[in-house]
């Protein structure tokens, strides 16, 4: 049996091929890239909305549009404390990974705490998400869009920490996952099996990245101290308190109705959290006034 | 299949120029290809990022650093005898086989060699050779002050009165933790469901632990460090155990995985097998107090295993006190106390 070789002709026609198809591949833009400034993405949708005269006409899907639903101005004030006395902050030990403490002198950033249970001067809790869990069943929350939050949620690696340690994000939010570090953080997902290398100073954009409601912790494998919690909520009645333990949903809906409001904080087991509570809208209204939310230390 | 040559008019075989052919290909895709990969997205710098993390530029290690442990000078002893065996072993062997690489290669009018059934004899002969030399290697390195023996198996004792400095490793994906017993001189019960993240990262019971029982001993006085602390000239007695993460809100765990101390000074390596703790014990010779040194993972554990090294200090009297807080020769622990798994946990929460 005899082998067949290449003849002249097929190479030629090969490299000519090959030629061809990397003078394309080199001119088209990457997605990223499209996005980006000067990419032919950029500000696409914001321009289209912007355009429109109808406010409730444009897709509420689309971030910064707006959305199709009405919403209204009632807003739902309160404030989440602890009772008991639950252990101060402690410092983290970071000597494991010199480059940490080097980068966060450098910084201003001062020693790192531990975040997970912060309390304020007047007992307020710190990083605690209010939301609003039933009673929207009526309006269609797909058409909420992110109305009145931003349409990205950035979380960064800083000075070996993750900014913020915790944060709320909807389901169709996009998120920017920061390493403003020159060294190497890796972020670990191990409910979404997501796993990303960082190795310098960089951002990965992740559109419609959560998509379970609840719960979903992020960790670093380089630097095991680091951690940060995504609540992940469906429509975009939510509030996240600060040191002061207050928080504010704003914009609920005009029209009469009955909502229950839950409260999530990432907790432990010495702390109990308090059960969800009704709140009846009436009038234009929250006929219950300011709210309030316990968490009970026990130890 | 039997393959014929063709030469082609210009005088070249063909089998030659379908492998220029392949050569010109090759080149032409991958300069044709070069812009398209040059377009990768530059990192996107934040304004204060103020500071240019250079890591500390250790040398790295080209052969073994010095041996600090009372056994490392007879395991190098050890090394350079098989060492010495196997060179010369090697270099006879190899440069025969290069000898008669040379002398009987292939020239015209050589008669082909056949290949023949051997010597039994010169066989029977290097075969017993070489099983007494392993012999006599395995069989010397049992015994003595550096025996296999003496290092895995000749721990020494602890408990009250014991000079015996005591520490509980923890080994998690990718960290390393060491848990030194406290001024009570017990060490504080593990749970995994009681790890947080930075604070507890071993999951320490402390104050009032709330578990069932068995017997739970409060580790509000431990120390927990990410570093390995040892006072000179005293033995040091270690329990390695791998431990999963927990994480409490969702509930979740992740199995613990195989890792392995390493401390190159220390001439010591132990896996640590998930389900399975063990012991290590080391003296570090006098004269090496003040000096820094270095525990790694020599087991693959994951993605994080090359960064999963923790410091290793050898500290004088006064800086192990100032280190721990106390004075560690009044708190040597009875024992160990029992490692409870995380399906066991399960079953005390039941």
């Amino acid at each position: 049996m005899k082998v067949t070789r290449f003849s002249p002709p097929g190479v030629v026609v090969a490299v000519i091929l090959t030629a061809g198809l990397s003078v394309l591949s080199a001119g088209c833009e990457t997605k990223k890239q499209a996005k980006l400034a000067g990419g032919s993405e950029h500000g696409k949708k914001g321009s289209d909305a912007a355009a429109s005269s109808d406010p409730t006409a444009a897709a509420g899907d689309s971030p910064g549009a707006e959305p199709k639903e009405k919403f209204g101005t009632v807003s739902l004030s309160g404030l989440v404390k602890v009772t008991g006395t639950p252990p101060a902050p402690v410092k983290l030990d970071t000597s494991a990974k010199p480059e940490c403490g080097k980068q966060r002198q450098a910084l201003g950033l001062g020693e790192l705490m531990g975040e997970k249970i912060v309390v304020g001067a007047e007992g307020g809790f710190k990083d605690c998400i209010v939301f609003i869990s039933k009673g929207l069943g009526r309006y269609n929350l797909k058409d909420m869009g992110t109305y009145g939050h931003p349409a990205e949620v950035v979380i960064d690696q800083k000075g070996c920490q993750y900014v913020p340690h915790v944060f709320a994000v909807m389901q169709n939010q996009e998120v920017v996952i920061k390493n403003s570090d020159p060294y190497l953080h890796n972020v670990s997902i191990p409910a979404l099996s997501f796993n990303l290398s960082m190795p310098d100073v960089g951002e990965e954009r992740k559109p419609k990245f959560f998509k379970k409601t609840g719960p979903t912790a992020c960790q670093c494998s380089v630097h095991p101290w680091m951690g940060a919690y995504a609540f992940v909520v469906k429509n975009p009645f939510f509030s996240q308190t600060g040191i002061d333990g207050k928080f504010t949903i704003a914009k609920l809906p005009d029209a009469d109705g009955t909502y229950t409001v839950e409260v999530w904080h990432e907790r432990d087991r010495k702390l109990k959290a308090p059960a969800a509570q009704k709140i009846t809208v009436k009038d234009g209204a929250v006929t219950e006034g300011n709210i309030v939310f316990e968490f009970t230390y026990k130890g | 299949m039997i393959l014929t040559r063709e030469k082609s008019v210009a005088g070249y075989s063909s089998g030659f120029r379908s492998g220029m052919s392949m050569v010109v290909v090759t080149l032409a895709v991958l300069v044709l290809a070069a812009p398209a990969w040059s377009q990768e997205e530059k990192p996107v710098a934040p304004a204060e990022t103020a500071v240019e993390v250079t890591q500390e530029a250790d040398l790295p290690l080209l052969w073994m650093p010095e041996a600090i442990s009372t056994y490392g000078d007879g395991v190098d002893w050890l090394f350079w005898l098989i060492f010495w065996i196997t060179g010369i072993a090697f270099v006879v062997v190899e440069g025969l086989m290069l000898y008669f690489l040379i002398r009987y290669r292939h020239r015209e009018g050589r008669e082909k060699a056949h290949y023949t059934h051997g010597n039994n004899r010169l066989e029977v002969s290097w075969t017993l050779a070489t099983v007494a030399i392993l012999v006599f290697i395995g069989v010397i390195q049992l015994w003595g002050e550096s025996g296999w023996l003496t290092i895995k198996d000749g721990y020494p004792e602890m408990g009250k009165g014991k000079e015996t400095f005591v520490v509980r490793v923890y080994a998690e994906q990718f960290a390393w933790y060491f848990n030194y017993p406290g001024k009570d001189g017990k060490f504080g019960d593990q749970r995994h469901s009681e790890i947080e993240k930075g604070t507890n990262p071993v999951g320490l019971l402390k104050g009032s632990p709330g578990a069932k029982p068995p017997v739970v001993t409060d580790g509000t006085d431990d120390k927990v460090l990410s570093r390995l602390v040892v006072p000179e000239g005293v033995n040091v007695l270690l329990q390695l155990t791998s431990i999963g993460k927990y994480i409490y809100e969702p509930r979740s765990y992740t199995h613990p995985v195989l890792h392995s101390f390493f401390s190159p000074h220390l001439r010591l390596k132990q896996d640590l097998v998930p389900y399975h703790p063990n012991q290590l014990w080391f003296r570090v010779k006098p004269g090496n107090a003040g000096e820094k040194f270095e525990i790694v993972c020599a087991e693959l554990c994951g993605e994080g295993h090359s960064g999963m090294r923790a410091d290793f200090l050898v500290l004088d009297e006064a800086g192990l006190a100032k280190e721990l807080g106390y004075d560690w020769r009044t708190a040597v622990p009875e024992n160990f106390p029992d490692v409870v798994h995380y399906y066991q946990e399960e079953k005390e929460e039941e």
